[in-house]
């Protein structure tokens, strides 16, 4: 599994690193190149978000691995002013182009899970994730794998494997 | 409408760099002009004509075997700007969804409406009862998408209950857990949640274990005369919607009972 990687942002700038990051994770888990992008774009608007009605805060990406499926957990958490109306915030955004359907709301339809906690004075913070199913050709592989690993652990001290 | 040349010229300054540089950057660029375009109103149909000749344009200057890391690179490019309409869009489909889905509540509250006021619910009066009950449970449970509920009105022998459940998936509540539901209802929060089930001392040790709505049926002059309950709603819990939905119902229910009963009354006298 791939490292949590935390990037502050406080300029346009920090969008890149922040960007960069999540896609260069999502393909490391293999995500597809549409969907990385896609990845990479709700990133954008969160980190787009901050700058713009907050000044500064971070971003978090982490890797999260479970039986059948990988995801990657973006967090976005600012300590501003808190958002007033959470629902007209995530149904039409709130800033001028929100209305189209960018902001939160457009990244939370590029993602699968996402959910906003804030309070007034306290911050804001979004956790969103993108989920990806293993196929069962995947998951016989690494079935065989950690199998072959056993049987050969002591043989291979350098533990290969990807 | 008509294709700002700036736009156009900016594009093509903008693809050229990121066949060139090929990093976060240009790539960063293209989802700020992706974003631009959907502002200023850009189609999709003139952005792919544009990035058509954009590409074709950087072609001209590439050595024949570079062609095909060159058309990669735009594809990324383009993809940058289309995910801000796959934003757009995915938003468009989920408004035409909710209003699909609130045109089909309006139909069946229509219906549910010209149901209860049918004369003849009244005309059969030992049966008019559990027929509205009856009414009001399986439109309550279609509309909220629960796969149980049930109705009852009034104490005693004079008490009527209908139940209804989702025949096509077979689903429904356990007969038991569902008397326990309604003998507990008045301590039930209006929505409990699947999570907040297994935390309820009163639910904690039934065998099943769902989401549940309970809005009282009660009377013109405020008594609550009966109780309206759904469970095991499939696709997350029962919303803030549900439960406006459910005390409408309820609220239908009530004044074609408290009629029912008046014709009742008024035939024996």
């Amino acid at each position: 599994m791939p490292n949590e990687v935390r990037v502050e942002i406080a300029r346009d700038e920090d969008m890149l690193p922040a960007r960069a990051h999540g896609r260069a994770l999502a393909l490391e888990l293999g995500f597809s190149r549409t969907d990385a992008t896609l990845i990479a774009t709700a990133i954008s608007e969160i980190a787009r978000n901050i700058i713009v009605h907050v000044g500064k805060g971070e971003i978090t990406m982490k890797p999260v691995q479970e039986e059948s499926r990988y995801g990657l957990v973006v967090t976005a958490t600012d300590s501003g002013p808190g958002i007033a109306d959470l629902e007209a915030a995530l149904e039409h955004g709130y800033a001028s182009r929100g209305g189209l359907g960018l902001g939160l709301p457009g990244a939370r339809r590029l993602m699968d899970d996402f959910d906003v906690q804030s309070e007034r004075g306290t911050g804001t913070t979004i956790t969103m994730t993108k989920w990806r199913v293993r196929d069962e050709l995947e998951l016989l592989r690494e079935r065989r794998r950690l199998l072959d690993e056993k049987h050969h652990g002591e043989q291979r001290p350098d533990g290969a494997g990807p | 409408m008509t294709t700002p040349r700036r736009f156009r010229s900016e594009y093509e300054a903008a693809l050229h760099l990121h066949v060139v540089e090929r990093g976060e950057t240009t790539l960063r660029d293209g989802y700020e002009l992706g974003r631009r375009a959907l502002a200023e109103g850009v189609s999709a149909l003139d952005l792919a004509a544009i990035h058509h000749d954009a590409l074709a344009s950087s072609l001209e200057t590439v050595d024949r075997e570079r062609m095909p890391e060159v058309i990669a690179a735009a594809a990324a490019f383009f993809q940058e700007i289309l995910s801000a309409f796959e934003m757009v869009h995915r938003g468009y489909r989920e408004a035409a969804v909710e209003a699909a889905a609130e045109r089909r509540q309006a139909a069946m509250l229509r219906r549910l409406s010209s149901f209860l006021a049918d004369a003849s619910l009244s005309a059969r009066h030992t049966d008019a009862a559990a027929e509205v009950l009856q009414l009001v449970a399986e439109h309550a449970r279609e509309l909220t998408a629960a796969s149980y509920s049930t109705a009852s009105w009034g104490t005693g022998d004079e008490r009527a209950r209908a139940t209804s459940f989702d025949h096509e998936s077979g689903e429904t509540l356990d007969p038991s857990v569902a008397e326990h539901l309604e003998r507990i209802a008045p301590a039930l929060p209006s929505r409990l949640s699947r999570s907040r089930w297994a935390r309820e001392p009163a639910l904690r040790a039934l065998p099943a274990r769902s989401n549940v709505l309970t809005v009282p049926i009660t009377a013109l002059d405020g008594r609550q005369s009966g109780l309206l309950q759904l469970a095991e709603k499939g696709r997350g819990d029962f919303t803030e919607a549900d439960e406006a939905i459910a005390l409408h119902l309820a609220d239908m229910a009530a004044a074609a009972l408290e009629r029912a009963e008046l014709y009742r009354r008024h035939a024996n006298v």
